[in-house]
């Protein structure tokens, strides 16, 4: 077992531009010897989304159920993004973001790490695992400021912690080609 | 049947690959963990010819030179 203390005096929270994708689209994914994710691959027609909100809205957590009386330790990867929305695109692009039962989420933080939600690491379990809407809402208020967004939930249990994306090494690189699988797959 | 190897720049990384509805894990012990992978590999090469080459059987011509 090792630790660093990288971690200190970095940055906290989710930037307010996150990617989704589904698994099923997915037809290779690509680890690094030290496990970080160095490439992915999607099916011809298929793509990433983009979701812009703001900042300070996302947020994505990784709570633990410890084994107890099963075998596992479970990892519950949940993320929780503020979409906000205005034209009738948007509000179809919400609805294709819940329709999927094993979506995986790409999330830059501020500290310049970028985690990926909802993927195995099993390669042999690929498409065993994703998360999907547990609740969501679109409350519309009577207060100037209230927000026109919609909050949900997106969770799945996983058997491991979020995976570090790392394909082009540096932050703008990894941005560079995760803006690249927003153009479907030829 | 052809022989494959994989390819250099996949010799230090490990890729899930989704077939059908499953996965399979490619990296350097694909050969070992996998009884028959030549032939798995042949019967989807369409999807992993990106990661692995085709090995060409040495000719006959060549053996026969070295055996004067």
């Amino acid at each position: 077992m090792a630790g660093a203390c990288a971690a200190v005096k970095k940055a906290g929270g989710v930037n307010k531009a996150i990617y989704a994708g589904s698994v099923k689209d997915l037809t290779s994914v690509t680890f690094a010897d030290d496990g970080t994710v160095s490439a992915l691959t999607f099916a011809v027609g298929k793509q990433l989304v983009k979701y812009v909100g703001r900042s300070a809205k996302n947020t994505a957590s990784e709570p633990i159920t410890a084994e107890g009386e099963g075998n596992v330790n479970e990892y519950v990867h949940t993320v929780q993004p503020v979409l906000y929305h205005f034209t009738q695109a948007e509000r179809d692009a919400i609805e294709d973001l819940f329709a999927l039962d094993q979506a995986f989420f790409i999330i830059p933080m501020r500290s310049g790490q970028i985690l990926v939600y909802g993927l195995s690491k099993n390669v042999a379990t690929l498409q065993d695992f994703g998360l999907k809407l547990s609740e969501g809402d679109d409350a519309v208020g009577i207060e100037l400021n209230d927000m026109n967004a919609q909050t949900c939930t997106m969770a799945g249990n996983m058997l491991h912690k979020a995976i570090i994306y790392n394909e082009g090494v540096t932050y703008p690189n990894n941005i560079t080609a995760i803006e690249a699988y927003l153009t479907p797959a030829t | 049947m052809d022989s494959y190897r994989l390819k250099k720049e996949y010799q230090n990384k490990k890729v899930a690959v989704a077939i059908g509805d499953r996965s399979f894990g490619i990296d350097k012990d694909f050969h070992t963990t996998y009884t028959n992978a030549n032939a798995f590999i042949e019967k989807n090469i369409n999807i992993l010819s990106k990661y692995f080459d085709v090995v060409k059987p040495q000719t006959d011509a060549k053996n026969k030179s070295t055996k004067k």
